[in-house]
């Protein structure tokens, strides 16, 4: 702890150092002594989680090395703290850095940086920004690290647990003009990923992988709508590049036994898991307030061509009522993916004689027989949550939320059994409670 | 604690949630800004962080006074000064904007207003200060 909090500094520092000499030197002159102006301000959650399923790991989403297990108070899923230091250097000029310590993808809890850009706003329609940023895919901000702006305890885990390369290195430009009685919006970004893909237990990050998309913003008196979409292309894919010389010798083997069907599967797989690089997603969202009411939908298309793959959608809602510091709520949420349909027919019969040339082919099948609908097995996921909670703002900066969620998992990849493999069919109620606080 | 404690627990709590708001709030900005008034609309896409600039396009420098902030929002959008908070903390954490400026009382975003052209505040009186111009009144 006491290396990862210099370490966490030093980061924000060193972009905001970064940030400050980028807008000088796009100025010509430093900026005026009075217009400068520095914040430090920072939020944080103190989360419990609780539920009495054996063998089962809940967590919110799969870039969590461990989840919270049957009987246990787990405090590691929900709870984050994050320090943000914003500098106002002229009244176009901005600089902001932000880091998050939480549970990472190894089991740590070292800060990394989300956010880190320099901001230049001309004027009331352009907003441009360069640095570290977010993917623009939540409703509720850009992040999903702050759970003071969130209703509910956490972002959906169905939908949004999948998600987890959403930071990038790179520029966006955001446009807006008045539009009936509301603002349109449309940003573009890109940039590089910084993220990795998970599966199973196992962090495979994307060497060289870029983001882009883009997303449109209607924001009006009591309703706002969004339309989100996003890539995230990666140049090469290594997660499962030592199954290709395997399948390579299997493609090779079949096509000397005549079997020519599976000799063109292997052999189109083989090349698949080495070129297939694009992840992406397709979202829409609604939000709607009026008084005390308030409502949310989302829905999203998800697919992830990186062997094995995945295809699917997530949707969500939430509908509250506030009533003064108390806002109870309902949340519902569901995500279905299936691995990319590919084909590998390695069930037909081996002839007993082979030659010498092919002794390594039974063998290499066998061992495709075992592993195979594994990792396709990685990527399935069938999960629903009903939730319902309480929000209640203790102060101006503190919200206590208790919430119960009903998570029903035909299979899951972000829940794990407790020796960290994805799970078959699972039931269980999470009782979560947590102090969300902002400063 | 007995049943009947707590239940009047949550009834005052429900209660205080229900507050009755019945002062008036104006918005002030410079009689130097060229701003003659301004509409509903206009006042919550600039307290709301969603425009920067004020209408004659100089740079908005948007004051709250702190003790009166809740009934200004309930008054001028219908919302909860927490669901207010809670907007706040998504532009904030995400870097779209900063939020207003906090005074402690009236007399203090009245003073700002008088010096700062581009300054716009609410308060809960029509202000004394002749170089203080009020462009939209909120009626209970």
């Amino acid at each position: 702890m006491l290396t990862v909090i210099p370490r966490c500094f030093a980061a924000i520092a060193a972009t905001a150092l970064c940030a400050t000499s980028a807008a000088v030197s796009a100025e010509g002159a430093p900026a005026p002594e009075a217009d400068a102006r520095w914040s430090v301000s920072g939020f944080g959650t103190l989360g419990a989680v609780w539920h009495d399923e054996g063998d089962t790991q809940f967590r919110r989403s799969v870039d969590q090395r461990r989840g919270a297990r049957a009987n246990e108070l787990d405090f590691s899923i929900d709870s984050t703290l994050g320090l943000q230091v914003h500098g106002a250097l002229t009244p176009q000029w901005s600089v902001m850095a932000q880091a998050v310590m939480n549970q990472g993808r190894h089991g740590e809890w070292g800060p990394h940086l989300v956010w880190g850009f320099v901001k230049y706003v001309p004027n009331d329609w352009l907003e441009l920004r360069a640095g570290r940023l977010v993917t623009d895919i939540y409703l509720d901000g850009d992040s999903r690290h702050v759970g003071y702006a969130y209703t509910a305890v956490r972002p959906y885990a169905d939908v949004y647990g999948r998600l987890t390369y959403d930071n990038f290195d790179g520029v966006d430009a955001t446009v807006q003009h008045a539009f009936g009685d509301g603002l349109l919006r449309f940003k573009a970004f890109g940039g590089r990923t910084r993220g990795s893909v998970f599966l199973n237990q196992r962090e495979h990050p994307v060497p060289i992988g870029r983001s882009f998309g883009a997303t449109l913003d209607w924001i009006g008196a009591e309703l706002s709508l969004k339309l989100s979409w996003g890539n995230m292309v990666s140049t090469r894919s290594d997660l499962y590049a030592p199954l290709r010389p395997l399948l390579h010798g299997v493609a090779q083997g079949a096509h000397a036994l005549g079997d020519y069907g599976l000799a063109a599967q292997a052999s189109t797989l083989a090349s698949e898991i080495t070129d297939s690089n694009r992840i992406g997603y397709l979202g829409a969202a609604l939000a709607w307030e009026r008084g005390p009411f308030s409502l949310q939908l989302m829905g999203t298309e998800m697919s992830m061509t990186v062997f094995p793959g995945f295809e699917g959608w997530g949707a969500g809602a939430t509908a509250a009522y506030r009533m003064g510091r108390w806002k109870p709520y309902v949340t519902w949420s569901r995500s279905i993916l299936d691995p990319k349909d590919r084909q590998l027919d390695l069930n037909r019969p081996i002839p007993g004689a082979l030659p010498a040339a092919l002794a390594g082919y039974p063998v290499a099948v066998d061992y495709l027989r075992g592993v195979y609908p594994s990792i396709m097995g990685y990527t399935r996921h069938d999960q629903a949550t009903i939730g319902a909670g309480v929000r209640y703002d203790v102060a101006d900066n503190v919200a206590l939320k208790l919430q119960v969620d009903r998570v029903d998992a035909k299979r899951s990849s972000t829940l794990l059994d407790d020796r960290g493999y994805v799970t078959g069919p699972r039931a269980l109620t999470v009782f979560s409670a947590t102090l969300d606080f902002v400063f | 604690m007995r049943i009947p404690a707590l239940a009047s627990l949550v009834f005052a709590l429900l209660l205080s949630a229900h507050e009755v708001v019945a002062e008036e709030f104006v918005l002030i900005v410079n009689r130097d800004s060229g701003i003659s008034n301004l509409s509903r609309e206009q006042a919550s896409h600039l307290f709301l962080g969603r425009v920067k600039m004020l209408p004659t396009g100089a740079r908005a420098n948007v004051v709250e006074v702190e003790p009166l902030r809740a009934g200004f929002y309930r008054r001028l959008l219908g919302r909860e000064i927490a669901e207010i908070n809670a907007y706040w903390a998504r532009l904030q954490f995400s870097g779209r904007t900063q939020p207003p400026l906090r005074v402690p009382d009236s007399a203090a975003a009245v003073a700002r207003v008088a010096e700062d052209p581009q300054a716009i505040a609410f308060v809960d009186a029509v202000p004394e200060d002749a170089r203080a111009r009020v462009v939209l009144r909120l009626g209970p």
